[in-house]
């Protein structure tokens, strides 16, 4: 099979997938407690409607969006509500948590039965009932950029949606967890499929897979042969960081380039992630809502695997209890929520597992490599790396010195990391980079 | 456990770091100046010496001064050696210990750290330092001996560039052979005279993509194709563009020098423009300028129009395409 | 002979025409400009620091004597200097009240971080990425971007805390704009009582990440018998134009939350003696 690939840039870091690659889906040990933040997703915080000491039940509603764009959150397991306060979040922010005392019992009970579907088919539902039960499950985009899903299935009527793409591309190192999960669930996944080919009125669908995941690739190939799925299509992607990125997906699929500043929308395609499609498929078959997902594990830990944590699990539990440990505790130099290339380091493990975290991954100190900043030696590599043809170095060093020239071009910066990557006096570009945009957006601002 | 530590993603780095590039360059360096050594003898390890020495002790005596911290870890990172290597490599055999020296001071000094050290300087540091003795100290810097190896006791005797800017096209076939340029048997500084070890040096830089291939190829080429057209129309004056390309620093130019990373452009397109602009101005000082030789002299006028170049060259953005209505 | 003079009769010529042409420019192009402007600018430090919120001096010379507006403030050069200035364009002035700029934070080792942040060093870069080690969120991070700023040396990191030396400070406004979270605002000089916190949080939160935050008890406003301090949910800030330093709430805060503004000598000093004393310890 041709492979497809976008056309400018990429990088090809070590994958490391063989930690955790090929691990069977576990369901963790509850804990004692759990810690479910009410900002899980891109947007306005949703609305905590508990209270100390209420009883819950798994699945229960206990975040109400708050907004357009916002997302309910919703009790993953049964217990009684110890405390509602602010704490840190795995992706750095302060935001309101409610603190669940878990009753184990009540809640593997609770969830045997949420975890049945309840229906056989969809043909008795319309779309703007499948967005419904979307919305009111709480899906949000599991990638990690965790944009309420009912939103994205809900474009403005003149933009007129052609090609939904499945992204499986899990083009970060380490992680599995997607990969994982279409070995394990392919049907379900199908048949998420229908739901937002159903919802959207969409026929044409890709599924976009790297050729590192052979099995996947040839699993579904096989399954498509059942002809209730129709307008499914398998594509093989090259293998080459970020073939995930939703543009370059697009563009390697379709050959279509999202113009700058523009949404996919905009060129008639709508990316969603696989283990979305899997939320969305439990949140319409089994009427679940989104309250655990796979999560790969892995990096310096004892016991790396895939696992399907209940969100609001806290890091320490995970790892310690979970994952086997740390292989030696005092080696653990970076704990990050996320995979290695956009994740995001935590700096406590008292934080607990959100919607949108695809991996823990647990770096030692030798394989974090924190050197200072040396100067730019103008090797060019990091032009030739970025994805989106832009000038890095340019882009960094004038918001270094605090310039404005070329901070314009910061805007399309996806900040995948390919330039930081690349650059051999470890300039920490994606950094300068953010810190253009926040600059160039201040001067507009001040302009206007 | 000891405190987590945060830092901006990506948190996993390519291994390749600014040493491993520099050391690069220094070992494509190794065949030139063996070569030089078994022509020219110790004399030309003693220059390699004295110029690589003298960078690395200027360069360690300026950050003191400037009261830098690291002074080590710069002095190391290989970007000194290369410079005093270069230096070496482009002064005639018989230069003397003290414009060795003045050529490392005002490589590092002037046209180094001045403009804030590796990364900001605008031309090549050894192309600045050979021009400024060439300039300086004419006579040293001309003296030119056969290699002593062939032709037993070393010899005044001129470049074949320079044989054909004074004697004429018609000495110079009567005295060497294209073989003689590509071996090396020739007149010349300590780096120019193999055609064959530099070829062997930028492959491998190649190889390990360290340098692309859009600037030497461009140079290379355009010099060609410039000096080319000359001989095709007068055979008996203007000499043959394998000529051009194996004689004097066209080589050396082309795979050690407009390939600085720091004084060359960005972009790939901006590279080939760079190349050929640098073909073209080494072809026009050799057939028509006062000095025999004029690559040094094209890749710092090149070197100056870097910023120019990667302003108009600039990379075509993702996503810079028309919505089809 | 001949070709020296012929020489020097060109050069004369065309110097002479030159001067010529340039004198018709200089009639023919004059701008008019007001005398004042000049004499105000002669008043004004000539630094362009642009503190005033104009280009450079000589523009806000321009929009003194043009718009007359006795709000206008150098704040290098001062009242005096604007007193005299605004005598030379025929109002009479007296001068307003001078502004310092004062951090609202006094975490520093007070204050619980976790984690250990590497990267560009400065507040605005891990603000920006929120990579922050400081759990408050909105204290002060301490890498300095205001000390880098200030174009007068007028703030110090003390104790990874900036601290503004008051008598160096010119309130050219700076050090507002670099701070990423905010915490640096003016206030009159001769004011010396201010909450040294803006963490809006409950009590509870604010004792999980800092010792001296406050955590908005309302003892301040009970002690207060000037309502100069305006209470907004947990957090509690002090009305410089009400407040007169009578030191009731200062005693009564059990954080020590609200400060007096002391010399940054002596800051210093009481910061040295503290790290010596933990070191005895």
């Amino acid at each position: 099979m041709k492979l497809l690939t976008f056309k400018r840039g990429g990088i090809h870091p070590p994958e490391h997938k063989s930690l955790a690659e090929h691990k069977t889906i576990e369901r963790p040990e509850l804990p004692e407690t759990i810690a479910i933040n009410l900002c899980q997703h891109l947007g306005k915080p949703a609305k905590a409607i508990v209270k100390a000491k209420d009883e819950i039940a798994v699945g229960q509603l206990i975040g109400e969006a708050d907004g357009f764009i916002s997302s309910h959150v919703h009790a993953s397991v049964a217990g009684v509500v110890a405390k509602i306060e602010k704490r840190m979040t795995a992706i750095g922010t302060l935001d309101e948590t409610i603190l669940i005392t878990v009753d184990k019992d009540k809640t593997r009970e609770q969830l045997d039965t949420l975890n049945k579907p309840k229906i056989q088919t969809i043909d008795a539902l319309s779309p703007t009932d499948l967005l419904g039960l979307i919305k009111s499950a709480g899906v949000v985009g599991e990638g990690g950029a965790t944009f309420p899903t009912h939103v994205k299935l809900s474009p403005p009527p003149d933009k007129k949606i052609d090609t939904i793409i499945i992204n499986s591309a899990e083009c970060e190192p380490y992680l599995t967890a997607d990969h994982q999960l279409m070995i394990e669930k392919p049907i379900e996944i199908l048949k998420g499929i229908q739901i937002l080919q159903k919802a959207l009125g969409v026929e044409t669908v890709y599924i976009g897979i790297e050729a590192n995941k052979p099995d996947a690739i040839r699993l579904f190939i096989e399954k498509l042969q059942d002809p209730s799925f129709r307008g499914i299509q398998v594509v093989s992607l090259r293998t080459k960081y970020p073939q995930g990125g939703e543009k370059q997906l697009i563009h390697a699929i379709l050959k279509r380039q999202v113009p700058s500043g523009k949404l996919p929308f905009d060129v008639g395609a709508l990316v969603q992630n696989v283990g979305t499609v899997f939320a969305v498929y439990e949140a319409v078959y089994c009427s679940k809502p989104l309250i655990d997902r796979v999560t790969t594990i892995t990096g310096f830990v004892n016991k790396p695997g895939n696992y399907l944590l209940p969100v609001g699990i806290g890091f320490e539990q995970v790892i310690s209890n979970v994952a086997g440990g740390f292989k030696d505790p005092e080696r653990v130099r970076e704990v990050i929520n996320g995979g290695p290339m956009m994740g995001k380091a935590i700096r406590q493990l008292d934080v607990s597992v959100m919607k949108g975290t695809s991996g823990i991954l647990v770096l030692s100190e030798t394989q974090v490599c924190y050197v200072d900043e040396g100067p730019c030696i103008r090797c060019g590599r990091c032009v030739d790396a970025c994805p989106m043809g832009l000038m890095p170095t340019n882009i960094a060093q004038d918001a270094q010195f605090k310039s404005t020239d070329t901070l314009a071009a910061s805007m399309d910066c996806i900040e995948c990391g390919s330039c930081s990557y690349v650059c051999p006096t470890h300039r920490q570009l994606v950094h300068w980079i953010r810190i253009g945009k926040t600059v160039f957006r201040n001067a507009n601002r001040s302009s206007k | 456990m000891k405190s987590l530590v945060i830092t901006s993603s990506p948190h996993v780095r390519s291994i390749e770091r600014l040493t491993d590039v520099m050391y690069d360059v220094v070992i494509a360096m190794i065949p030139a100046v063996l070569v030089s050594i078994y022509f020219f003898g110790l004399q030309s390890l003693l220059i390699t010496v004295t110029a690589v020495v003298g960078c690395m002790a200027f360069e360690a005596l300026f950050l003191k001064i400037a009261g830098k911290t690291n002074i080590r870890a710069t002095v190391l990172d290989g970007s000194a050696i290369v410079t005093g290597i270069l230096i070496a490599l482009n002064l005639p055999p018989t230069s003397p210990i003290w414009m060795t020296l003045i050529g490392s001071l005002i490589a590092i000094i002037v046209a180094k750290q001045v403009f804030g050290g590796l990364g900001y300087n605008i031309f090549n540091p050894a192309l600045v330092a050979r021009v400024f003795l060439l300039i300086s100290f004419p006579v040293q810097m001309t003296r030119w001996v056969n290699p002593s190896f062939f032709k037993g006791d070393a010899i005044t005797a001129a470049t074949p560039l320079g044989m054909l800017k004074t004697d004429g096209l018609a000495t110079v076939s009567k005295t060497f052979s294209h073989l003689d340029f590509f071996l090396g048997t020739i007149g010349g500084s300590l780096g120019e005279v193999s055609a064959v070890a530099l070829l062997i040096g930028g492959l491998y830089l190649l190889m390990r993509k360290v340098i692309s291939w859009e600037i030497p190829v461009s140079m290379l080429g355009s010099l060609f194709i410039f000096t080319g057209i000359f001989w095709m129309l007068d055979k008996a004056r203007y000499a043959d563009p394998i000529f051009h390309i194996l004689t004097g620093g066209a080589l050396l130019g082309a795979f050690f020098m407009a390939t600085d990373m720091v004084t060359s452009p960005i972009t790939r397109k901006g590279m080939l423009i760079f190349g050929a602009g640098i073909g073209v101005l080494t072809g026009l000082i050799r057939l028509f300028g006062g000095y025999p030789e004029g690559v040094s002299f094209a890749i710092l006028i090149m070197n100056s129009l870097v910023p120019l170049i990667d302003k108009y060259t600039e990379v075509k953005k993702f996503g810079l395409v028309k919505v089809k209505a | 002979m001949n070709l020296v003079i012929i020489t020097g009769a060109c050069m004369g010529g065309i110097a002479f025409l030159s001067g010529i042409v340039l004198l018709i420019a200089s009639k023919k192009f004059a701008v008019q400009e007001n005398p004042l402007i000049d004499d105000v600018e002669a008043l004004l430090p000539g630094a362009n620091c642009g503190g005033c919120g104009y280009a450079g001096c000589r523009s806000f010379a321009e929009a003194v004597v043009n718009t007359k507006n006795t709000d206008l403030l150098c704040p290098v050069a001062g009242q005096k200097a604007m007193a005299s200035a605004f005598r030379l364009v025929g109002l009479d002035f007296s001068g307003s009240v001078r502004k310092v700029a004062r951090v609202m934070c006094q975490g520093g080792s007070n204050s619980v971080r976790s984690g250990q942040y590497q990267g560009i060093a400065s507040c605005s870069a891990a603000q920006i990425a929120n990579l922050i080690d400081l759990v408050c969120p909105y204290g002060c991070l301490g890498y300095g971007e205001c000390m880098a700023a200030c174009p007068f040396d007028a703030i110090r990191m003390i104790d990874g805390v900036a601290v503004v030396d008051a008598d160096a400070c010119t309130a050219c406004g700076k050090c507002i704009k670099a701070c990423p979270r905010n915490l640096i605002s003016l206030v009159p000089y001769d004011k010396k009582v201010f909450v040294a916190c803006k963490s809006p949080e409950s009590g509870a939160a604010v004792k999980k990440y800092c010792s001296v935050g406050c955590i908005g008890c309302k003892l301040c406003v009970k002690a207060c018998q000037f309502e100069a301090i305006d209470y907004q949910p947990f957090l509690s800030t002090i009305i410089p134009e009400k407040c007169t330093q009578c030191m009731a709430c200062v005693e009564k805060c059990p954080t020590r939350s609200i400060l007096i503004n002391k010399p940054i000598s002596e800051i210093e000093a009481s910061k040295e003696n503290k790290v010596h004393e933990t070191a005895n310890v």
